[in-house]
């Protein structure tokens, strides 16, 4: 059930939050090239993505393909058809990003990632920093933003050079009454990719997500965390472990070895941990990569925790 | 071609100057005059008709907000609370309880000769329905086997058996939201929401196919023909899914309906959505006409999902307001693309805080591109107060209220939705003619059956299932719903100048009815028989 369908994750928030510019960002980075990743983004309006005509490929009604090899498509037919539609490409893309409406339940609109051919890979909520403590107040749209919030996996944090320190403090604040999870700062759609897209497929392409040029648009540090055996407990002890994550832990993946029961896929999305049994892996090698905030003690204690109680183990830490 | 008289026992114009007629000339498609067949020798020769000699003659009846899938649903049988026609003229008696709904279901289950093919049902409303809540228990007792999958009325929810949710992996541990499960921590089989529908797959897109057959579009006229309609609005049509396949049937001679194709413009660029309304427009048939968009702010009052102004929802609802289907604060930049290219919008706004959004896009609209006689309409307007149908007439905002909710709904609302004194100023038509909105009233079908003599009754009695007359302040005459049920509806499509009455130079558009809907008395108004139609000349014999 878990599958190995298109990894879907979903970029919601309300209206002015930022949700296009991170799409229109994320679809002009390097990262899709890099690693040579097909992303198709969904939209509502593709006339409102950002998209340098130099960069089209081929356009249709519905379908404007990069020549990055990404694709973007518009949402006009509805879900089911469309999802339907991109699992039948001949070329089926790498990861699938939708962007629903500013007044929909990301996480409702996430449900379609359980349609055959797909798989949850994430829902991340954009608030526009400078408009939050003011829209929470408003009874038309305060609750939908709220529930927007509450129930997403992660928030992108947008605006924030354009608040006040005063208001900046009240947004985060009021965030940690909504949420326990990640707050990812967001200045002009700049984004690690990795954060939307997940750590890259496999563990040896880890270097290349190495941020090149310092702190100033990767805020995030990638951790490569290599641990030979953990005790976990099991599925759900280390599931429950996952869960502990300290807030600012904001991707985690990888694989884990328990000696009684064989390996784990970890797939940890802000306040999502999804842990899948792969009993017939013989790997006794536990290896994940943790991105989250730079030098952040509460991450170096949390995976400490656990190699401590672990025979052999070995951290390395990269990235800024 | 000779010309012809039909003659009649009356003939109801909707032409102030000439009310009632008992003969009409017609050219072809066109009115030629009306009046007695002696004045009207003064036209010359012509053929007298006698074949509606004991009927009576009304303007074809306009119904801005159905759907097309209305037609298309009764390729699966229906399971809804109440009484309803198939297209071919078959009545199915209501289910009224469980077991009802079940031996619905097994007759319909006997009937199917492939073991594999999943058994579809519609219709299902457990607003209605006393007792126990329809499980995939209930079902398994119609097959074990085969799958079943039973859509509700509300098109929100589905219902299925075992059998489905086994050929769908569909478990106790499956990650999805909107699987309720039962006390034995297994899915109940209610799957809630499209994207959880749509995990039956072979349920949710059998049930998708049969609405995309070519025979869909067919039934759809064929209910309209056989309820006295000539022009009907798909509300809400994709130009990529839609507007090609039904150019195609409409093109037939045959085919006994005119459809207003609205755009959904809720999804997708506004101003490419404009251009493609335009250019269709200028390639429109007498059966298939361009010019309306839709939009949708909110969900539904009965489903709590409408947006109410202050003080809401009952509290035993236990919500704290509805959805909203767009921002509030894009709906004016939404609104302008279509406004701005001289496009009518018909705005979905079931709650009065929606139509407070409308109404203040609407003004925005107007103040940055003055168009007179625009015709934006607000849709369903169920809850509208006093003070937004004077804010409506004064920007020129029309109502299509949903009159059928008072019947099909009306007790519900009293007592679970708004309570007595909000549901009695429900879908006010008196408040709306007195303050000078321009009306019309609809069935949503297939939400509920089209219908416009019923549609006419609930504005006019008013009454509910349980016999209370909801708000009998607001009932309206005979004469005035029979104005808006024709004219006041071609008014909202701006095809007035074509259709809506019975006037030289308009499009030979008739229901013919056994009776006259301003002589019977009022509570009789429904259960007028309907003969058939004539669309632009051509005779359309109901089933």
């Amino acid at each position: 059930m878990s599958g190995r369908g298109i990894p879907v994750t979903v970029v919601g928030g309300y209206l002015g939050a930022g949700k296009t510019t991170i799409i229109s960002e994320l679809l002009a980075h390097s990262f899709a090239e890099e690693h040579q990743l097909r992303i198709a983004v969904l939209v509502n309006d593709f006339g409102d993505v950002n998209i340098d005509a130099s960069r089209i490929a081929r356009q249709t009604d519905d379908i404007i393909e990069l020549a990055n090899g990404c694709v973007c498509c518009s949402l006009i037919d509805g879900f089911v058809e469309t999802l339907d539609a991109i699992a039948a490409w001949p070329e089926p893309p790498d990861h699938l990003v939708i962007e629903p409406s500013g007044v929909a339940d990301p996480m409702s609109v996430a449900q379609y990632a359980y349609l055959p051919g797909f798989q949850l890979a994430g829902v991340a909520v954009a608030v526009d920093a400078d408009a939050l403590p003011t829209q929470l107040t408003d009874k038309r749209i305060g609750p939908s933003i709220r529930r927007q919030v509450e129930r997403g996996d992660l928030v992108l944090l947008t605006k924030t050079d354009l608040a006040s320190e005063a208001t900046l403090a009240t947004t985060r604040s009021t965030l940690a009454t909504l949420t326990d999870g990640p707050i990812v700062e967001v200045t002009e759609g700049q984004l690690d990719p990795a954060v939307l897209l997940g750590l890259t497929t496999t563990l040896t392409e880890f270097d290349a997500t190495e941020p090149d040029d310092g702190t100033a648009h990767h805020p995030l540090a990638s951790t490569l965390a290599t641990l030979k055996s953990i005790p976990v407990d099991g599925k759900e002890g280390l599931q429950t472990w996952l869960e502990s994550a300290p807030p600012s832990v904001v991707r985690a993946k990888g694989s884990v070895f328990d000696r009684a029961e064989g390996s784990f896929d970890i797939d940890l999305v802000g306040n999502r941990v999804r842990v899948t049994h792969r009993p017939s892996s013989r790997e006794a090698v536990s290896a994940f990569i943790v991105l989250a905030a730079p030098g952040d003690v509460a991450v170096t204690e949390w995976l400490a925790d656990r190699s401590l109680r672990s025979d052999e183990a070995s951290q390395s830490s990269t990235g800024s | 071609m000779t010309r012809t008289i039909y003659t009649a026992k009356t003939i109801r114009t909707m032409w102030a100057a000439n009310p009632t007629a008992e003969a009409v000339l017609v050219d072809d498609d066109l009115i030629v005059a009306v009046g007695s067949v002696a004045s009207l020798q003064q036209w010359g020769d012509a053929t007298v008709d006698d074949r509606f000699a004991d009927k009576v003659i009304i303007p074809g009846f306009v119904e801005a907000h159905t759907h097309g899938m209305a037609g298309g649903i009764w390729s699966s049988p229906y399971v809804g609370f109440y009484p309803r026609s198939a297209p071919d003229g078959t009545r199915w008696e209501g289910c009224e309880d469980l077991d009802a709904t079940l031996d619905r279901l097994r007759e319909a289950e006997a009937q199917l000769d492939d073991p594999s093919q999943p058994l579809l049902a519609w219709g299902l409303d457990p607003i209605y329905l006393q007792g126990e809540r329809l499980n995939r228990h209930h079902l398994d007792t119609v097959s074990e086997q085969r799958p079943i999958f039973v859509f509700h009325a509300s098109g929100h929810l589905a219902t299925v058996n075992t059998a489905m949710l086994e050929a769908h992996d569909i478990g106790a541990d499956h990650p999805a939201e909107g699987i309720p499960k039962g006390p034995d921590g297994f899915p109940n089989g209610e799957l809630q929401e499209p994207a959880a529908m749509a995990l039956a797959r072979s349920g949710f897109l059998g049930i998708l196919r049969t609405l995309s057959e070519p025979q869909a579009l067919w039934d759809f006229a064929r209910i309209a023909r056989n309820v006295g309609v000539t022009t009907a609005t798909d509300l809400g049509t994709s130009p990529s899914k839609d507007w090609d396949r039904w150019a195609t049937e409409t093109t037939d001679d045959e085919y006994p309906l005119r459809v207003m194709m609205a755009a959904q413009g809720n999804f997708g660029a506004s101003d490419e959505l404009a251009t493609q309304v335009l250019e269709r427009m200028e390639q429109q048939s007498d059966r298939l006409r361009f010019g309306v968009v839709k939009l949708m702010l909110d969900g539904s009052i009965q489903g709590y999902t409408a947006r109410l102004r202050s003080p809401g929802y009952l509290p035993q609802a236990g919500v704290e307001n509805g959805l909203w289907l767009l921002p509030p604060d894009s709906v004016a930049d939404q609104l302008a693309a279509f406004h701005d290219a001289g496009l009518t919008v018909h705005c979905h706004t079931n709650g009065d805080e929606a139509l407070d959004i409308f109404l203040d896009a609407v003004e925005t609209v107007l103040r940055k591109t003055p168009r007179w006689d625009h015709r934006h309409t607000s849709q369903h307007c169920q809850l509208a107060h006093r003070d937004q149908l004077r804010r409506m007439a004064s920007l020129g905002v029309a109502a299509n209220m949903f009159t059928n909710h008072l019947w099909y709904w009306g007790d519900q609302h009293r007592t679970m939705t708004v309570g007595e004194d909000r549901a009695a100023a429900m879908n006010a038509c008196r408040s709306a003619l007195d303050e000078g909105v321009l009306l019309s009233f609809h069935s949503d079908a297939p939400i509920t059956p089209m219908g416009p003599l019923h549609t006419m009754w609930c504005a006019v009695n008013r009454l509910t299932p349980s016999g209370v007359v909801l708000g009998p302040n607001e009932r309206i005459t005979p004469a005035e719903a029979l104005e808006a049920a024709t004219l006041g509806a071609a008014r909202q499509l701006k095809l007035d100048n074509e259709i809506g009455s019975i006037e030289p130079g308009k499009k030979v558009d008739f229901a013919i009815l056994d009776d006259d809907p301003l002589a019977v008395a009022p509570e009789a108004i429904r259960d007028i028989g309907v003969w058939g139609t004539v669309l632009s000349g051509r005779i359309h014999k109901g089933s």
